[in-house]
C-alpha cells in the first residue's frame, strides 16, 4: 500500500512528525478516510491528499506548494471522511457528497460512485451552520438539531430494522434538540442538549454506562475511534469498547496541566496538554504514536517501534520554539495531525 | 490468536474477478482472504499493510452465493492415500 496520506511527496510511513501543511490562516479541521484525508481552513479553502476517491479540476484548482496536498474548488464550512467517500457543507448550508459507496453512504439515492460532488440536502434554513460526521460506510449530518444519516445499516446504526444499505438520507434523532455527535465504525452517538445521550449500533449496549458518566451539566466530551468511545470530563477521560490495542490507557491517565485539545483517529488517540504537549496512544503501528525511547528512526522513518503505544509524548512544542503552541490536534487512518500557530 | 475484531462475512466486500473477500482495515489498507481458504475452514484474513487481522464469521454454505456471483466451484476435495 502506497502511504500518501499524510500530503508528504514520498510514501514513507513517519514515526517523528513531519511538516505537512503550512498557511497564514488555521486549519480548523483535517480528518482522514481509508487513504485520503481533507483539510479544511478558517477561510473555507478545502484540500485533500492522497488517493482521492472522486475528481478534481486540476485546471480550476489554487497553486499550492504544500507538497501534495490539492485545493478543492468552492467554500466550505464543514468536511468528513467516511472510508471512500467526502462530505462537505458548502458556504451556502448544501451538504454534498463525492466518491464511492456501495452502502448508500453517498445519500444519492442508487448512485454508488459520484466522481463530482452532488448535493444530498439543504440546511440554508437553519440558523447554525450544519456538522457533518462520517466513518467508513455511513454519512450523518446535524442541521437544526436534527440527526440525519445513510449508509450501512447492518448494525441497526440508521433504523430499528437491520438492512444492507440505506442510499438516501434518513432522520434518525428521536427529537430536534441534538447538540453534538461522534461516530465510529457500525455506530453514531449523539447527545441532546438536555445531556440525554444515544447509541445507535454496535456500541448501543455502553449507553447507560456512558450516561451514568455524564454529569448532565453538558460538559462530557465524546469523540470514537472506530471501536470505541472516549470521553473527557474536564480533566477525566473515560473508555468504552474494545481496548486490544491500548486505546483504553489513558483512562488510567492524568495529567498535570489542563488538556487543551484532543481527538481519535482510527484506532488511537491525541490529546495536547497546555497548548504544548502532543501525546498519543492506542495502535500506532505506523508511527503515528510517536517514538518511544527504543525508536532507532532514520530521518522520522517508521522503524515499528511502537505498535500498541502507551500514553507517549509525541511532540512538544517547547522543543520546537517558544512561541509555538498547539491549538488542535486530529486522526485519521493510523495518522496524527497536529496543528501549532506561532505568535 | 487474537484477532482485532470479528466481521460477519455479509459486511465484507466480495470481488469475483479475485476471488478475494475484503474489509477495511484501521491502517487504510484492506484485510483480505480467498473464497477457497474460507471454503477450507481458514477464518483469519490478513492486512498486507500491518499486523492486524480479523475472524471472518460465517457458515461454509454461506460461501453458495459469492461462488455462484463469481461462476466458479469449490475446491475439489483432495482424494486421501489408502
Amino acid at each position: 500500500m502506497d502511504v500518501v496520506s499524510l500530503g508528504l511527496a514520498h510514501e514513507e510511513d513517519m514515526i517523528e512528525p513531519q511538516v505537512s501543511f503550512q498557511s497564514d490562516v488555521r486549519p480548523i479541521k483535517i480528518c482522514g478516510g481509508g487513504n485520503f484525508t481533507a483539510l479544511l481552513l478558517e477561510n473555507g479553502l478545502l484540500y485533500v491528499a492522497g488517493e482521492i476517491p472522486f475528481d478534481v479540476d486540476l485546471q480550476q484548482t489554487l497553486p499550492t506548494n504544500q507538497n501534495s496536498w490539492v485545493h478543492v474548488p468552492g467554500q466550505f464550512t464543514d468536511v468528513a471522511c467516511g472510508w471512500a467517500h467526502i462530505v462537505v457543507v458548502d458556504q451556502n448550508g448544501i451538504v454534498f457528497t463525492a466518491g464511492a459507496g456501495d452502502k448508500g453512504e453517498l445519500g444519492q439515492s442508487k448512485v454508488r460512485k459520484s466522481p463530482k460532488f452532488a448535493p444530498i440536502l439543504s440546511t440554508q434554513q437553519n440558523s447554525e451552520k450544519a456538522q457533518v460526521f462520517a466513518c467508513f460506510y455511513n454519512t450523518y449530518i446535524l442541521s437544526g438539531g436534527i440527526l440525519y444519516g445513510c449508509g450501512s445499516n447492518t448494525k441497526c446504526q440508521l433504523q430499528n430494522v437491520k438492512s444492507r444499505a440505506i442510499d438516501t438520507l434518513e432522520i434518525i434523532s428521536p427529537c430536534s434538540a441534538i447538540v453534538s455527535a461522534c461516530v465510529g465504525k457500525n455506530f453514531v452517538c449523539f447527545v441532546e442538549k438536555s445531556g440525554n445521550i444515544h447509541i445507535r449500533g454496535a456500541l448501543s449496549g455502553y449507553k447507560t454506562q456512558i450516561q451514568q458518566q455524564s454529569s448532565g451539566d453538558m460538559s462530557l466530551d465524546l469523540k470514537a475511534m472506530w471501536t470505541s468511545i472516549t470521553s473527557l470530563d474536564g480533566q477525566k477521560f473515560s473508555f468504552y469498547g474494545s481496548a486490544r490495542l491500548y486505546q483504553n490507557v489513558i483512562a488510567a491517565s492524568q495529567f498535570e496541566k489542563p488538556v487543551t485539545a484532543w481527538n481519535t483517529g482510527s484506532e488511537h488517540g491525541i490529546a495536547c496538554v497546555d497548548k504544548k504537549a502532543v501525546f498519543c496512544w492506542g495502535w500506532g503501528e505506523h508511527g503515528n504514536c510517536g517514538p518511544i525511547a527504543t525508536t532507532k528512526a532514520i530521518d522520522g522513518i517508521n522503524d515499528g517501534s511502537n505498535i500498541n503505544s502507551n500514553v507517549n509524548l509525541t511532540y512538544d512544542a517547547n522543543c520546537h520554539s517558544s512561541d509555538a503552541t498547539v491549538y488542535a490536534c486530529f486522526g485519521g487512518c493510523a495518522t496524527t495531525w497536529i496543528c501549532i500557530e506561532y505568535k | 490468536m487474537s484477532t482485532y475484531d470479528q466481521v460477519e462475512i455479509e459486511d465484507m466486500t466480495f470481488d469475483p474477478d479475485t476471488q478475494i473477500f475484503t474489509y477495511p482495515c484501521p491502517c487504510g489498507d484492506k484485510f483480505q482472504i480467498y473464497i477457497d481458504d474460507l471454503y477450507d475452514g481458514e477464518d483469519i484474513a490478513v492486512c498486507p499493510s500491518c499486523s492486524l487481522m480479523i475472524q471472518v464469521i460465517f457458515e461454509q454454505e454461506d460461501l453458495q452465493e459469492y461462488y455462484e456471483e463469481a461462476g466458479s466451484q469449490p475446491p475439489a476435495p483432495v482424494p486421501v492415500a489408502a
